[in-house]
């Protein structure tokens, strides 16, 4: 994945299958979002992903537009134990 | 991989050895170190629905016997506006207080309260070893170079040694060359003020803790470790069947049983397969480097190495340690170092396309995840047994350990099984011990906890082809993961083409396991239903061959019983069945079973 300039890393995907347009919509917010950035495209068929570089403010904005049918939560790091 | 710090200091009485020598002469006392043993939370309010708002006073008036030492006030216009955004920071309290009254007010704080550490902030994500949270004061200064040189038995220089050294201000750090040396620069006073130096081998030998060591400006100051050899005499060579493996009897089971044809990921640092006990692990993908089917060979921290040792360590080439499962198909998985929650639904991914039985899960997060919870349950669905570590930070149990759908593993330990100036003993708290077992500092705890396993030194292996004894919940999962390859390849009910890969079959392999768990402390907090015993697993006995060495239970208490303790029981894991239930089935019912399910008549 290339650098996040700073922002938070989010994992954004749609609730259900039947919200997967959804993220289309997303991807077309975040354009309007400066500095946003979608790392990676995963997840596999019937179940996409997105990881993206956004500011918390933004995300928090996002989220309201988009959190009944999209889950858009931290992307967190994991630590061994 | 649990690291030290600064509290509970090693108790008295025990040693494994006398102590090591200072090769230039100097004595390198070890004393215990006077510390405040206070830790910071934050405390504050939480919007929950149906629940009224708790005021910051009224948090501080509930809590009398902890110290507020800062309150850190709503910034900005929305703070003096009613009914302002749900989002909006509430007024927090910095409280000071012992650890375990934090934990204990953590793990009690009701729907409508906050509680949490005040952790100090990290420059990285990655791992590392040392934490002393909240407990040094921190003191700008003139920066001291410490020289250390370290040495193995008859003054081998030891290089490729982690040496930290902990004065007064932030801990310095350094890893020794060829020659075994290393200059290590600490800030905050002089150098007659460092309190304590913890020295990590690179393998091979038992880490050392040094409280208030002597040490000597402008010379060169030397510290000898402890082989592995001076514990398990021609080891590697001599092969040698580690605490915990015993602790769970898998030295009482035939070496028949290796786990062939069950499937074990292993989502963690990678493995180096050129170890000599890993040289069968040959599947794998690079979950940090595109899902690339090479790199997980470089595993840069070791974590996945040692987990892989414990569960698979073959004895082919070289005697070395017993891993559990020697003939399964090990599927390194790898996320570290830098994995996030992405790496690890990209791992999950792979486990279920790959039809994984078992996957092994020695790692988590502080935060919880809506996406990697639906993963699991998808992986569970699709038979994958989850099997996830607890957590090391003493408090409650991490995600996605607190997960209903995996089975969360606690760690033990076992007195006499290490050095006394090994840091492994810096992990016993005197109020957890019960006969020659503890429960270690590390290790979260709570109502998620479904069984405990060895997780203090133990001995496996490491990327370059050595050994190392290492603590954590990390090492603890791999014992249970082991085992319950051994359950799938082996287990009556559960070998076999005529059992479905299903959510079915991953909640009958958690009964078993759970059915045969050995208590050694009587706190379900922090050991579930006990240690997973393989003498006890009702019906494997069955499947032993003839005259193989498998005695039944004679001479231990029946399941859930505490074997050693000094408290009563309470109700286990909710999802658990009843162990005394499962003990008395009769062997001869569950092979009458076998023979109907043979028949396809159930």
């Amino acid at each position: 994945m290339c650098a996040t300039n700073g922002n938070d890393q989010f994992l954004v995907a749609p609730r259900n299958a039947a919200n997967a347009g959804d993220l289309a919509a997303f991807e077309q917010a975040m354009q309007s979002v400066p500095g946003a950035t979608i790392l990676q495209r995963a997840g596999k068929a019937g179940q996409p992903r997105l990881v993206v570089a956004l500011p918390a403010a933004s995300a928090s904005q996002l989220r309201e537009q988009f959190g009944a049918t999209l889950i858009i939560e931290p992307n967190a790091p994991l630590k061994p134990f | 991989m649990a690291g030290p710090d600064n509290s509970n200091p090693a108790p008295g009485g025990r040693s494994s050895g006398p102590a090591a020598p200072s090769p230039n002469g100097a004595d390198a006392r070890v004393e215990p170190m006077a510390v405040a043993p206070t830790e910071r939370f934050m405390i504050a309010s939480r919007r929950v629905p149906g629940f009224a708002p708790a005021s910051a006073t009224e948090l501080a008036n509930a809590l009398p016997d902890v110290k507020i030492v800062r309150r850190i006030a709503p910034r900005g216009l929305t703070a003096f506006s009613a009914g302002g955004p749900s989002s909006q920071t509430p007024e927090i309290l910095v409280a000071e207080m012992d650890p375990a009254r934090g934990a204990t007010l953590q793990a009690s704080a009701p729907p409508n309260v906050i509680v949490e550490r005040d952790a100090f902030l990290r420059a990285s994500d990655d791992f590392r070893p040392f934490d002393f949270n909240g407990v040094m004061p921190i003191a700008a200064g003139v920066g001291v170079d410490v020289q250390i040189r370290i040495v193995g038995a008859g003054g081998r220089p030891l290089p490729k040694a982690t040496v930290y050294v902990y004065g007064l201000g932030f801990p310095g750090q350094g890893v020794t060359n060829e020659r075994g040396e290393v200059v290590v620069t600490v800030f905050g006073g002089p150098i007659e003020t460092i309190q304590a130096i913890y020295v990590k081998p690179g393998a091979d030998h038992w880490d050392r803790m040094l409280r208030s060591p002597a040490l000597q400006a402008g010379a060169m100051n030397t510290v000898q470790l402890r082989p592995l050899t001076e514990s398990f005499n021609g080891f590697p060579q001599t092969g040698m069947i580690g605490w915990g493996q015993r602790l769970m009897k898998l030295d009482r089971l035939d070496a028949s049983f290796t786990g062939a044809g069950v499937k074990i990921g292993i989502i963690d640092s990678g493995c180096d397969n050129t170890h000599p006990q890993l040289r069968h692990v040959t599947r794998g993908a690079d979950l940090t480097n595109g899902g690339d089917k090479a790199s997980w060979v470089n595993d840069q921290i070791g974590h996945g190495t040692h987990c892989a040792g414990i569960i698979t360590a073959a004895s082919d080439g070289v005697a070395g340690i017993r891993g559990f499962a020697p003939k399964a198909e090990i599927h390194s998985l790898k996320v570290f170092p830098g994995g996030r929650f992405s790496d690890l639904i990209d791992a999950l991914d792979e486990c279920v396309g790959r039809q994984l039985d078992v996957v092994n899960m020695s790692l988590g997060s502080g935060d919880p995840s809506e996406l990697v919870t639906q993963k699991i349950t998808e992986a569970r669905q699709n038979g994958v047994a989850c099997i996830v570590a607890a957590g090391n930070s003493s408090g409650p149990v991490q995600f996605p350990g607190m997960l209903p759908t995996v089975l969360t593993v606690a760690a033990l330990g076992k007195l006499e099984e290490f050095p006394s100036d090994s840091y492994h003993a810096q992990t016993v708290v005197p109020q957890l011990v019960a006969g020659a077992m503890f429960s270690p500092k590390f290790t979260c705890f709570g109502p998620q906890i479904a069984v405990a396993a060895p997780g203090v030194a133990i001995v496996s292996t490491v990327p370059g082809g050595g050994y190392a004894a290492w603590d954590g919940t990390s090492m603890a999962t791999p014992h249970v993961t082991g085992m319950a390859a051994l359950l799938l390849a082996h287990h009556p009910l559960l070998a076999g083409v005529r059992t479905a890969r299903n959510e079915q079959r991953v909640a009958q392999l958690f009964s078993l396991l759970a059915s045969s768990g050995v208590r050694y402390l009587g706190e379900a907090t922090r050991e579930g239903v006990g240690a997973p015993d393989l003498e006890r697993v009702p019906g494997l006995a069955a499947a032993q061959p003839m005259g193989a060495a498998a005695p039944a239970s004679a001479g231990l208490a029946p399941a859930g019983v505490m074997v050693d303790g000094f408290a009563p029981l309470s109700a286990p894991a909710p999802w658990a069945v009843n162990p005394a239930m499962m003990q008395v089935i009769n062997p001869a019912i569950i092979q009458r079973m076998i023979q109907l399910r043979a028949a396809g008549l159930i």
